[in-house]
């Protein structure tokens, strides 16, 4: 009579312990799942914050700046020929230190009075598109 | 229970101990069975209003990019900082720092809390930095006193670019102006839902996801705006003004094919990244919230449409009378007498007494139908808040004068869209075709609210062009194109506005604007337009300037304000499309 009471009494302890385990292991797994979607809420946040940083140090406005500023060359420029002062701004901004495009517009040369050459004698940089120096075309129009 | 073993006269002991066991258990078996069976709703739902909290979650703000997929809008999160005005003791000096610390006026910040001093919320400052959120952490503040709450902060990384085409999210995340506006049911998302459970002591120990109840959004809307294009349209507006210190000015480059919006630049502007300072005026678009009369760009339509009558002929000569030529009480002149002219001399010297005479042909009734046909007198219909319809008076209005002054571009106002959507409809063989600024989505979103279905995974595929109606027969357009329109440029007033190697094809415009002291023309207020395109036997681009009262220089002549700007932006557009040349260009001879 008592082993039938002690083995009873041992499987439903046993089964208890197994459950809280199981239980356990469920409420583990549901903290990890609910950190996961906060790490995945974190990420896109900084996902977002570094896509915005970087279309901000590619401002097309900061571009033609600098495209501007090196002048309408056939030939891209060589590495490292950048101007300090372009270099700096676009290479040494901080993570938190987002420039304010306004300020950066304010700061480039003056431009607006440069170009009131005759369009005849002015290319538009390589940055856009060039023709080939081969070009056929060209080629029949000095005949 | 054997009592048999029992001595006799403990055996009533032990019954009664045994009843009051049995009487025990009994009672815990019948309180277990009343709570499982009976109250077991009422408590699983007290457990679950203790447990679990419900919150909504906002969707993030669609970003919205070009159609390169530059990025022109985004979201990111940023703190807004609250306080309890109970528990805040409104102490001059840290009232001063605090206010220090966020940049605010400290009088003020005072006012309002001492005005809701009663209040347990009470918003100080929203969509703080985050060099100021660490700074106010670094106060000395009172226990419980103050809080971040997170929300959504709209950033505009091109400065700016296309301000008055984006417009911007005001405090409360409204779109305000622009495509923030009227594509907001795009860009929104619908928030959704999550549930929090709580522990004993309120402590958030789960976070319940259900994909079903997530916030739904579109990852971003993607406009027809190159910003490389865009760029070269700010750039020459920010020229013309310097030189010409207009009112106002504006840029428009569309594909005439397809009806895409490529540029829409607007003078003056305003940066969306300082939204401080903005003068009154600069809140407007002028490519679709001003009219004004388009004088000479206007006679193309007229010509195309006589032609498309059977009521010219290409060939055809008229009199422009040297210059002198009255229609009825009145006289109608010319810049320059000029005696005979064909129809493209009418155009490629801009004679008002030429587009008089085809005016009269056409009557009133005709030039009345011209007008409409071409979209004059109602919105293009683009996605674009605040377009005006223009001014277009009903034909019983119209009189003798109108015979003669509709076909110079006179008695009537467009907006800088409107004509630019005509001349697409030249330029295209006939279709007139509603202009848009929406090239498609990216990403999903499966809720009833967006009526936008479709979601672009290529950018480079669009739906077609929604034609409204058909003008002019292929052959009219096509001729006025490539034949006094390319005239004007080749050798009328447009000429400022060649580009070696390629056929360009334009026509000035230059009307007098009214005075507003004595209702009739001015002679000293102007509007100065140009609009080009190329290549004339395809065209791929349309350009226009429109600048509002130039008042720098002895001259307001479209030709010479806005003509070599919109080359510019032309020949600069054709270059970065890869737009090959279609005219043999000679070199220089050795």
């Amino acid at each position: 009579m008592f082993f039938r009471f002690g083995s009873a009494l041992i499987l439903v302890v046993v089964a208890s312990l197994l459950g809280i385990f199981v239980e356990k292991q469920n409420l583990t797994l549901r903290r990890e799942i609910s950190r996961q979607h906060y790490r995945m809420d974190v990420l896109q946040e900084e996902h977002a914050r570094l896509r915005l940083q970087s279309q901000q140090l590619a401002a097309v406005e900061r571009l033609f700046a600098t495209v501007e500023d090196e002048g309408s060359g056939l030939v891209p420029s060589k590495p490292g020929s950048i101007s300090n002062s372009h270099h700096r701004e676009l290479f040494e901004t901080t993570p938190t230190d987002v420039p304010d495009s306004d300020a950066a517009h304010a700061a480039e040369p003056d431009v607006t009075g440069k170009d009131k050459s005759d369009l005849t004698t002015r290319r538009v940089p390589l940055l856009f598109w060039q023709k080939p120096v081969a070009d056929p075309r060209l080629k029949r129009g000095s005949n | 229970m054997n009592t048999s073993s029992v001595a006799p006269r403990n055996r009533g002991r032990v019954h009664f101990i045994a009843t009051v066991m049995l009487g025990l258990w009994v009672i815990v078996i019948g309180r277990l069975c009343i709570v499982q069976l009976k109250q077991a709703d009422e408590l699983a739902s007290y457990a679950t209003q203790q447990q679990l909290t419900e919150v909504t979650v906002e969707a993030r703000p669609a970003d919205i990019v070009d159609r390169s997929g530059r990025l022109l809008a985004t979201t990111i999160v940023a703190q807004s900082l609250f306080v309890d005005p109970q528990r805040l003791d409104v102490d001059e000096e840290f009232i001063s720092d605090l206010a220090e610390t966020l940049s605010i006026n400290a009088e003020r910040l005072k006012d309002r809390l001492c005005d809701h001093a009663d209040k347990r919320f009470l918003w100080v400052k929203r969509r703080i930095t985050d060099d100021e959120a660490a700074a106010i952490q670094m106060l000395d503040w009172p226990d419980s006193a103050y809080g971040f709450r997170d929300e959504f902060l709209r950033k505009y990384p091109q400065g700016h670019v296309a301000s008055h085409v984006l417009g911007y999210r005001d405090i409360d995340g409204a779109g305000r102006g622009g495509v923030e506006q009227s594509l907001d049911y795009l860009i929104e998302g619908v928030p959704g839902k999550r549930k929090l459970v709580r522990d004993a002591v309120g402590r958030i120990v789960e976070v319940s996801f259900d994909p079903d109840s997530e916030p739904k959004r579109f990852d971003a809307v993607r406009l027809t705006l190159d910003l490389t294009i865009q760029m070269f349209a700010e750039k020459a507006l920010d020229e013309i003004v310097d030189e010409w210190k207009p009112t106002g000015a504006c840029a428009i480059v569309m594909e005439p094919n397809s009806g895409d919006v490529l540029a829409m630049a607007s003078r003056p502007t305003y940066s969306l990244s300082d939204m401080s300072h903005v003068p009154g005026n600069a809140w407007k678009n002028q490519a679709i919230s001003i009219v004004y009369e388009p004088g000479s760009t206007f006679k193309p339509f007229i010509v195309a449409e006589a032609l498309q009558a059977g009521l010219i002929k290409q060939d055809e000569m008229f009199d422009c009378e040297n210059g002198e030529y009255r229609m009825g009480p009145r006289i109608l002149h010319d810049h320059h007498a000029y005696s005979k002219l064909s129809v493209t001399d009418i155009l490629v010297k801009s004679s008002n007494i030429g587009m008089a005479k085809i005016g009269e042909r056409l009557t009133n009734r005709g030039l009345y139908n011209a007008t409409v046909k071409f979209g004059f007198g109602r919105p293009t219909g683009i996605d674009l808040p605040g377009e005006l319809s223009g001014i277009l008076r009903p034909l019983k209005q119209w009189n003798g004068y109108s015979t003669g002054s509709i076909p110079m571009g006179h008695e009537l106002a467009v907006t800088p869209l409107q004509l630019v959507t005509a001349q697409s409809a030249l330029a295209n063989g006939g279709r007139l075709i509603t202009p848009r600024i929406l090239k498609g989505v990216q990403g999903h979103r499966s809720d009833s609210a967006a009526s936008f279905q479709a979601s672009l995974e290529d950018p480079t595929v669009s739906e077609p062009a929604t034609i409204v109606r058909p003008t002019v027969s292929s052959e009219a357009a096509r001729w006025v194109i490539e034949k006094p329109m390319a005239e004007v440029v080749s050798r009328g007033t447009g000429h400022r506005a060649k580009i070696p190697g390629y056929s360009v094809f334009g026509k000035t415009g230059t009307a007098q604007k009214m005075d507003p002291e004595n209702g009739g023309y001015s002679k000293t207020l102007h509007s100065s337009s140009f609009i080009c395109g190329a290549p004339a036997r395809n065209p791929k681009v349309i350009v226009l300037i429109v600048v509002d009262e130039p008042q720098s220089g002895s001259t307001h002549y479209g030709g010479t304000i806005a003509a070599p700007a919109a080359a510019k932006i032309l020949s600069r557009s054709l270059m970065y499309l890869r737009i090959p040349p279609d005219v043999e260009t000679r070199t220089a001879a050795r």
